[in-house]
């Protein structure tokens, strides 16, 4: 661990993430971190804590993320009991584990951001709210017996940064599938923010179109078209007006959306197949080839905001995971 | 299936051929001897495939109308096999072990080659995945083919996308296109559903066999009832999220079809292919389907004929039969489209571009030059910025081009006689403070375009915009020294319009001069502006009457590099300075320096003039003046640009913001 660790703070981040990539048995990790991690910490004397703290911390956000895919959260249900246990896997101790680093220091260091925002990246892919927000079943069959040992990792999260506008767009977003009132209520909140106002008013317009309040979700999906430039929630925006026209047989409408949305965001499949799908339905094949013909020819798995709509600010893990690294270098 | 083909010329779809026409009519009616309609015919006797059929065997209509079959062929023609094969995972179980990637690709890799062992050398072969994502991990290539590479597995499944994307594909005319696809039949993903897979396979030229993996299927609901119900796992705890659950048949025996299902198989059957589920103790395979495939293919016919008396564009419906004798099976497809509107022309960058559309082509095209004189030439430009507002963003996928293209278009704007245009032109700048932030932070970008748009502003000596710009600019960057810079050069100006710059100014102007002069000094602590810093805060001292405090400034700079417009108004400065100080020999040198940086600037050449004059230098003066009187007035003076700042920068920093918007 002490290796890995002293590798990582040295800058060798891609050879270490490899590395990271075979380990099989997490929870191992996850204890030697806990075990040898302090000491070194010190190690090096006060001036370069800090630096360490965020190299560990760092270094607990990659393994959470090498693992994620494969373990979260094991929910259990008791023979005859209407409750369910809950039981954590590595990755969201091992976020927490660094959380409870970065919390140690008052008011927040300004790295600090970077690192909540790379670890809420973390969580969003992993899919599941309850880390970040807690129990999604409260008040329902399977509600969680543990209170104990929720995390809720957002409040830690809003107590640090609140002012930080997409930490509250995550409140909603954590709470989208489940308790849709909360997350109304979230995005609502940040609904004319200047950062995540045209984010929140297209997830507002899709929670609208899951309720199939069509007129409601489209003035949302305009709206986010005057908030923002952001290529990925244009797209998001166009795909989903385009689906809605679709769905209400305005063909040439919903074919004007897609074109739009695919014009957004060019490798974004989703958009590209409804595109392609309509045109050569309406008898325009050589349009339709040429946009599926494009799509197949793009880069393997070109990063599509629908297929990753549940997963977020994942997007930005590069862009959060090098500034992180960054800072570690200096 | 069939196929179109023009008799003359080699060409993959009526698009092309298109091309070669006058423009369509239309109504227009299929002209004899230019277009030749090809479908493949499979003639079954109960199992047995009929063979040795002649163009008389066949009644063929088009659209209702009988055609005259001119050739039945039974050749051996090249096929082009889309194999499909679904990588997706269980959607209904709670978590999953570590799968081996080496050995999925393997599973895959040995299938599949399977299936290419049966092809000939003539035949192409792509490959196909669904997943969460639609993934051609083959491109249409000879066999055999290249190893398998990375494959994604295990993800949600996009069935319906993936199928779609089989089968929209163009055919060429000499070829067959085949499509088997393996799958469980769950999608989860999918952008669009059955009823749109339906409708393009119907209409599809692809010969279509969907194979249903009923043992995966029953693989995944043990597995899930495992997982549940005997160790009590509740929910998909490391994927839950499942925008759909789109089933083609149920998830157990007897994998009966559901609605999904029932739609895609009518059109698989529509389209003249196969839908293949177990039966008794046989489970249909990707080879094996394949196999009877493409032998049904070599001992099918292949009709030819010239379609006659028929609306050429849109939809045919075709219909074969073998009428003598009825106890036959045929299977073909059941028609074929044809696109008859020529594709629009790529529209060509103007040269004069005049509208918005024709600004936004030429922009887009790199003509930046062009687009940029245009716009100092348009008569209206709030008329452009209200239609560029209204029509929206041009480049959805560039934002930065946008934000550019937002300057350009307000550069004429703010230097307009008109007070309406100059805040319509405000507006819009302001506009796109908003839209240019990144989600997470302020970026290089912005940090430019904030720039560019400062030394825009500082050109139209308007401090209360500059200033209220600066501020904007300084809320996102707040250490930025060329940002604090332009708000110092604000209150500069804003003390010069305001008439503060005579020595005998009045209280509260003293007090705006002492502003400037302190900002001016803080500057001077920041390498990236000190040296202008120190230029403009001794001609401050200067004009205050604090003379020596000025020479000491612009001496400072001596040591340190500037641009050339900054070192002539150094020299310039000092020059001024000096005969105030009643030094004018040193003045003189001064303003010689000057003219030696920019020889065709007038400051430093009267100033020179004058002061040969005042020391009796008549001659000196009198060449120096016929010098002057030479210059033509579009010579560059740095000094007619002090009072905008840094506004001589704009063009640098705007080539900037094109290029990070390209």
């Amino acid at each position: 661990m002490v290796d890995l660790l002293d590798r990582y703070g040295s800058g060798q981040f891609e050879p270490v993430v490899a590395e990271l990539a075979r380990v099989t048995d997490f929870d191992d990790l996850l204890q030697q971190l806990k075990r040898e991690a302090p000491a070194w910490l010190d190690a090096n004397g006060p001036a370069d804590r800090d630096r360490r703290e965020l190299v560990a911390a760092t270094f607990a956000l990659e393994a959470a993320r090498a693992d994620e895919l494969y373990e979260w959260v094991w929910i259990q249900s008791q023979p005859g009991v209407a409750v369910t246990v809950m039981y954590w896997k590595p990755p969201p101790l091992l976020i927490e584990w660094g959380c409870q680093l970065m919390r140690a220091h008052e008011p927040p260091r300004p790295i600090e951001r970077w690192w909540q925002l790379a670890a809420l990246a973390v969580a969003q892919r992993s899919e599941d709210s309850r880390f970040l927000v807690g129990d999604i079943r409260i008040g329902r069959a399977g509600e969680i017996i543990n209170v104990q040992d929720e995390i809720k990792h957002l409040d830690h999260v809003m107590k640090r940064f609140p002012a930080e506008s997409r930490f509250v767009l995550a409140q909603g977003i954590a709470r989208d599938r489940y308790w849709e009132d909360d997350a109304l209520t979230a995005y609502a909140a940040v609904a004319n923010d200047v950062d995540v106002g045209g984010e929140a008013s297209m997830r507002l317009g899709a929670l609208h179109v899951k309720h199939e309040r069509f007129g409601e979700a489209i003035l949302q999906f305009d709206r986010a078209e005057t908030l923002t430039r952001d290529p990925y929630v244009i797209y998001l925006a166009r795909y989903f007006k385009g689906r809605v026209l679709e769905e209400n047989s305005r063909s040439d409408e919903a074919l004007d959306e897609y074109r739009g949305a695919a014009a957004a965001w060019p490798t974004g499949q989703a958009a590209t197949v409804s595109l392609a799908a309509l045109l050569f339905r309406n008898g325009r094949r050589a349009e339709a080839h040429e946009q599926i013909g494009r799509m197949l020819a793009a880069a393997p798995n070109a990063f599509d905001p629908w297929r990753e709509y549940v997963h977020a600010d994942n997007r930005f893990w590069p862009q959060l995971i090098g500034r992180l690294r960054a800072e570690i270098r200096r | 299936m069939a196929r179109v083909i023009a008799r003359f010329g080699l060409v993959a779809s009526l698009t092309l051929l298109q091309g070669q026409r006058p423009p369509a009519n239309p109504q227009q009616t299929f002209r004899a001897g230019t277009d030749v309609v090809m479908v493949d015919v499979s003639v079954k006797s109960g199992d047995r495939v009929v063979t040795g059929l002649g163009p008389e065997d066949f009644v063929l209509t088009d659209n209702g109308v009988r055609q005259r079959i001119e050739s039945v062929e039974s050749t051996a023609v090249p096929i082009d096999l889309t194999l499909v094969i679904d990588l997706s995972g269980n959607p209904d179980r709670p978590w999953t072990r570590r799968i081996d990637h080496s050995k999925v690709v393997a599973d895959v890799q040995r299938e599949v080659q399977e299936v290419t062992s049966i092809l000939r050398p003539t035949d192409r072969i792509r490959l196909l995945a669904i997943d969460q994502y639609v993934q051609q991990i083959w491109p249409l290539q000879q066999v055999p083919a290249t190893p398998i590479p990375r494959v994604e597995f295990d993800g949600l499944a996009s069935v319906f996308d993936t199928l779609a994307a089989a089968l929209i594909r163009p055919v060429e005319p000499a070829r067959r296109h085949v499509v088997i696809a393996r799958t469980k039949g769950v999608d989860t993903i999918s952008a669009i559903d059955a009823r749109a897979l339906r409708g393009i396979a119907e209409r599809s030229d692809a010969l279509f066999h969907l194979v249903i993996m009923e043992n995966a299927l029953g693989a995944d609901a043990a597995l899930s009832g495992f997982q549940s119900n005997l160790i009590g796992l509740v929910e998909a705890t490391n994927r839950s999220w499942l925008p759909h659950q789109r089933r083609l048949v149920s998830s157990g025996p007897p994998y009966q079809l559901l609605s999904d299902g029932i739609a895609v198989r009518s059109a698989v059957e529509t389209a003249g292919g196969g839908w293949h589920q177990a039966r008794a103790f046989s489970v249909p395979s990707l080879t094996g389907t394949f196999r009877e495939t493409f032998e049904s293919f070599r001992q099918g016919h292949m009709l030819r004929y010239t379609p006659q008396g028929v609306t050429r564009s849109g939809w045919h419906t075709i219909a074969v039969t073998v009428p003598r004798s009825r106890g036959y099976t045929v299977r073909a497809r059941r028609g074929y489209g044809i696109e008859d509107s020529a594709p629009a022309p790529a529209p060509t960058v103007p040269a004069v571009p005049k509208t918005l559309a024709d600004l936004t082509l030429a922009y887009e095209a790199g003509a930046f030059q062009s687009v940029a004189t245009a716009l100092r030439q348009i008569a209206d430009p709030q008329r452009l910025m209200r239609d560029f507002e209204e029509e929206g963003n041009p480049w959805p996928a560039a934002p930065r081009r946008e934000a550019g293209f937002a300057i350009e278009l307000a550069e004429p704007g703010v230097f307009s006689p008109r007070a309406e245009t100059r805040d319509q032109a405000l507006r819009l700048l302001n506009r796109f403070t908003r839209l240019i932030r990144q989600p997470l932070g302020p970026d290089v970008f912005e940090r430019q375009w904030y720039y560019t748009v400062l030394t825009l502003l500082q050109g139209t000596i308007n401090p209360p915009a500059l200033e209220a710009f600066a501020d904007l600019a300084l809320a996102r960057f707040p250490d930025e020294p060329r940002f604090l810079l332009a708000r110092a050069i604000a209150a500069d100006q804003r003390s010069t319009t305001a008439g503060a710059s005579r020595v005998a100014a009045t209280g509260s102007s003293q007090t705006a001069l002492e502003t400037v002069r302190r900002q001016y000094e803080a500057l001077i602590g920041m390498p990236a502006v000190a040296a202008e810093a120190r230029v403009r805060l001794a001609w401050l001292l200067h004009r205050i009457g604090r003379h020596d405090d000025a020479l000491a400034r612009l001496d400072e700079v001596d040591v340190e590099p500037l641009d050339g417009s900054l070192r002539y108004l150094q020299h310039l400065f000092s020059g001024h300075v000096m005969n105030a100080l009643g030094r004018p020999d040193d003045a003189t040198v001064a303003y010689r320096a000057a003219r030696a940086i920019a020889p065709d600037a007038q400051s430093a050449q009267v100033a020179l003039m004058n002061g040969l004059l005042a020391r009796g230098d008549r001659a000196g003066a009198e060449t120096v003046a016929e010098v002057i009187q030479r210059q033509r007035s579009t010579d560059f003076d740095p000094w007619w640009m002090y009072w905008q700042g840094q506004y001589r920068l704009y063009g640098q920093a705007m080539a900037r913001i094109r290029e990070m918007g390209r």
